[in-house]
C-alpha cells in the first residue's frame, strides 16, 4: 500500500482495490469506497463512427452511457432501428447485447424506421415541442411500430430522452469542460 | 549585447536557441546565433544601431506561430523575442475603440483584459491559438471572426511606433503628433496623411522592428447567435458568400470542408460520403435588439431560399442547438480566440492562405477537392469573404507528420500552389519558396518598386533578410 501511496503521490491521481473496497488517491489525499453492496454496473459498449449523423448518435448516447435507467433499456433491446434525419441521409442504429453499432443507409429487416427534419429534432431536444404532437402533425414519421407498443416506448426513453438530457445540460464550452485540453 | 539587455536577457547556448530554429511548417530549420528579449524600445534602438553596423541579421520574433516559416532566421543572426517582456497593454480607449498595445499581447490576454475590464467592446479574433501575438497578426494581414464585416486585421491598424534601419523612431498615424512621445488618446487613425503604415504591413519584419502598435475595438453586442450553414453540392457555398457579404446582416462567415469538422471531432483521416453534405459555415449574426436579429434571420433565410430556387442546396441550423448534440469538440473553430484541436494534431502543418477572387471560387473549390482526391489526402478548405464579400479568403490547409510524411505533402502543396497563383490568389503569410513562385507572374514594375523600397527602408538588409527573397 505504501508503494501504491509513493506511486500515487509521484502520478497525482492513482486507485487500487482491495476487499470490496477501492481506495483513490486524488489531490494528495486517500479517499474509500466502500463498494461490497454496489451493483456491478454493465459496460455499454458504443462504437466511434465515421459519419457525421451517427457520429451525432455516438455523442448523444456516450452522454448517457454510464446512466443506469439509458442501460437498462439499450442492454438485451436487440433492435435494428432506422433514423433518417433530413434533409441528410438514414443511419441504422444496431443494439445487440451490450452494443450499439452505426451502419450508413437503411438496413434491411430494421424493426422500426423513424424520419425527423433536423430542425423538429432540436425543437424536441430543447423542449419547444413534443413528439406526440411532432407525430400528429406529421413532423415524425414512424414506420414498422405495428402492435408492439413497448418499441415506441423504449425508442423514447433511448433516443428522445437522451437528446433532451444532452441539451439540457448548460455548459456550451468545450474548454471548460474538459481543462485539461486546453 | 549584455550592456544592452542584461546577462539575463541575452543567450547564445545551444539549448536556448534550438526553439527558435524552427516551427511547424515545411520550411528548413536553421539556428539564429543570438536571441535577445527587450524590456523596452531603447534596447531595441541600440541593438538595430549594432546589428546595421556590423551587418547581423535581426529576425523579429512573438510566438512563432505564423505558417510560412516567417521567423525561421535562414541566414542566422539574432531572434528578437519581443513576446516575453515587450507584452503589454498600454491603453484602451472607449470612446475612439482602439487599444495601444506592445508587440508581444497575444489575444487570450487581450480578450481577457477586455471582458474583465472592457465587456461592451471587442477586439476580433483569428482561427488561432490564444498564446498567438495579436500584432504579429494584424501586421501579417490576418483573418478575423468579423472578416465579412470589417476585413481583415491589417485593415484595422490605427497607427505603429517602429524602429528603422538607422536606429530612429518613427510614429504612424494620428499619433505623428508631438516632437517627444505621443500622447495614449491620440493614436486613434490612419489617416488623411500619406499611409505609411503601409510600409509596414506584409513586409514580413523586413523594413524595421515594431514597438507598439494601435488596433481597432469593435462594439460587443448583447445579442448573438451562431447558425450552422450545410452545403450539399460541391460548390454551393461559393454564391452563398458572395450574397450573405453584400446582405451586410453577418459579422462573419467561416466554411469549411466536411470533413473538417469530422476531424474536430477526432477522426484523423475522414472520408467524406457521397450522401454528406460537401462544407458547412458557421455564420455569425449580432444584434442590439430581438427585433433587429429577427430581421437579420429574415433575410439570411430569405437568401437561403433564393439560392435554392436556382438550384443550391443549402439549409440552415441553430449552431448552439446543433453542436451541442453533435459535439461541443467542434464549437473551438467558433468560441476564439482557441486552440483548434485538428490543426495541432500532427507535427507538421502548412498551408496556401489566399486572398482570393470571389467570381472564381467554384473553379478553386473543384480543382483544388480533385487535387486533395488525387493525392489521397481529405480536403481542407477553408473559406471566407472579407468586407461585405469585396474580396475572399480560400486556404487549403495540410496537415502532416514532419518526417514521415512531409514529402508527399508538399507535391500536394505546390501543386494546390500553382493552381491558385494562375487563377489570381495572392498567399499571404508567405514562405520564401512561394514568393519565388509568385515573382515569375508579378509585373517588373512591381518588383523594382518592391526591390527599391526595401532597399530604401533596410539598406544593409538586416530586416529578417530572405523574406520574399530578399
Amino acid at each position: 500500500m505504501l508503494r501504491t501511496l509513493k506511486k500515487g503521490l509521484y502520478y497525482k491521481r492513482s486507485f487500487f482495490y482491495k476487499k470490496n473496497t477501492i481506495y483513490i488517491y486524488k489531490d494528495r489525499k486517500f479517499f474509500r469506497l466502500n463498494i461490497k453492496n454496489e451493483k456491478i454496473i454493465t459496460m455499454i459498449n458504443i462504437q466511434f463512427p465515421d459519419d457525421l449523423i451517427s457520429l451525432s448518435l455516438y455523442n448523444i448516447f456516450s452522454y448517457r452511457k454510464n446512466d443506469r435507467k439509458f442501460i437498462k433499456s439499450v442492454k438485451d433491446w436487440n433492435k435494428k432501428i432506422v433514423l433518417h434525419v433530413e434533409p441528410f441521409y438514414p443511419v441504422t442504429v444496431i443494439f445487440q447485447g451490450t452494443d450499439i453499432r452505426f451502419e450508413r443507409g437503411e438496413h434491411e429487416g430494421f424493426d422500426m424506421k423513424v424520419k425527423i427534419h433536423i430542425n423538429t429534432m432540436l425543437d424536441l431536444a430543447f423542449g419547444r415541442a413534443d413528439p406526440f404532437s411532432a407525430m400528429g402533425e406529421g413532423k415524425i414519421i414512424m414506420e414498422g411500430l405495428g402492435s408492439d407498443s413497448s418499441l415506441m416506448v423504449s425508442f423514447y426513453n433511448i433516443f428522445m430522452d437522451s437528446m433532451m438530457t444532452v441539451a439540457s445540460d448548460p455548459q456550451l464550452h468545450y474548454y471548460e469542460i474538459k481543462e485539461g485540453a486546453r | 549585447m549584455i550592456d544592452i539587455f542584461g546577462a539575463s536577457n541575452v543567450s547564445n547556448k545551444q539549448v536556448d536557441l534550438y526553439p527558435y530554429s524552427y516551427d511547424m511548417t515545411e520550411n528548413e530549420p536553421h539556428m539564429p546565433d543570438f536571441v535577445v528579449i527587450p524590456e523596452n524600445k531603447e534596447q531595441v534602438i541600440e541593438l538595430v544601431k549594432f546589428c546595421n553596423k556590423y551587418l547581423v541579421p535581426i529576425v523579429p520574433y512573438i510566438s512563432g506561430n505564423n505558417v510560412g516559416g516567417l521567423t525561421i532566421p535562414d541566414y542566422g543572426g539574432i531572434i528578437v523575442d519581443f513576446g516575453k517582456k515587450m507584452n503589454k497593454i498600454l491603453h484602451i480607449n472607449e470612446n475612439m475603440m482602439y487599444a495601444l498595445l506592445e508587440p508581444g499581447v497575444t489575444f487570450g490576454q487581450l480578450k481577457k483584459h477586455l471582458d474583465e475590464n472592457y465587456p461592451h467592446l471587442r477586439y476580433s479574433y483569428p482561427n488561432a491559438p490564444p498564446y498567438a501575438s495579436v500584432i504579429g497578426n494584424a501586421l501579417l494581414s490576418g483573418m478575423t471572426n468579423l472578416a465579412t464585416k470589417i476585413g481583415s486585421m491589417g485593415d484595422a491598424i490605427n497607427g505603429l511606433e517602429v524602429i528603422t534601419a538607422d536606429g530612429e523612431i518613427v510614429r504612424i498615424g494620428s499619433c505623428f503628433y508631438g516632437k517627444e512621445d505621443a500622447d495614449v488618446e491620440s493614436w486613434w487613425g490612419r489617416g488623411p496623411i500619406p499611409d505609411l503604415v503601409g510600409l509596414f504591413i506584409n513586409w514580413q519584419g523586413m523594413t524595421g522592428l515594431i514597438t507598439k502598435a494601435s488596433i481597432q475595438l469593435w462594439p460587443n453586442p448583447p445579442i448573438k447567435k451562431p447558425y450552422l450553414g450545410i452545403f450539399f453540392g460541391l460548390t454551393d457555398i461559393a454564391p452563398f458568400l458572395r450574397e450573405i457579404g453584400k446582405a451586410e446582416i453577418v459579422d462573419d462567415v467561416v466554411a469549411f470542408s466536411i470533413e473538417v469538422a469530422k476531424m474536430e471531432v477526432g477522426i484523423p483521416e475522414p472520408t467524406r460520403y457521397p450522401e454528406e453534405p460537401a462544407f458547412s459555415a458557421v455564420i455569425s449574426i449580432s444584434a442590439q435588439t430581438e427585433n433587429m436579429l429577427k430581421a437579420k434571420e429574415e433575410i439570411l433565410h430569405n437568401i437561403v431560399a433564393e439560392l435554392n430556387k436556382k438550384g443550391t442546396n443549402i439549409h440552415l441550423i441553430d449552431y448552439n442547438e446543433f453542436s451541442k448534440l453533435f459535439n461541443l469538440r467542434a464549437r473551438t473553430i467558433y468560441e476564439l480566440p482557441a486552440v483548434i484541436l485538428n490543426l495541432v494534431e500532427y507535427s507538421g502543418l502548412t498551408w496556401f492562405g489566399s486572398y482570393a477572387p470571389t467570381h472564381k471560387f467554384e473553379e478553386l473549390i473543384e480543382k483544388c477537392d480533385l487535387l486533395f482526391k488525387k493525392h489521397n489526402v481529405p480536403s481542407y478548405i477553408m473559406m471566407k469573404t472579407l468586407k461585405n464579400s469585396h474580396l475572399g479568403i480560400f486556404r487549403p490547409i495540410f496537415r502532416f507528420n514532419k518526417f514521415t510524411d512531409q514529402e508527399r505533402m508538399m507535391k500536394l502543396v505546390e501543386e494546390i500552389t500553382d493552381t491558385c497563383l494562375k487563377m489570381g490568389c495572392i498567399p499571404y503569410k508567405t514562405p520564401s519558396w512561394m514568393t519565388a513562385k509568385m515573382r515569375e507572374q508579378i509585373n517588373d514594375g512591381w518588383l523594382n518598386l518592391f526591390d527599391k523600397l526595401k532597399k530604401c527602408m533596410d539598406p544593409n538588409n538586416i530586416f529578417n533578410p530572405g523574406r520574399w527573397n530578399t
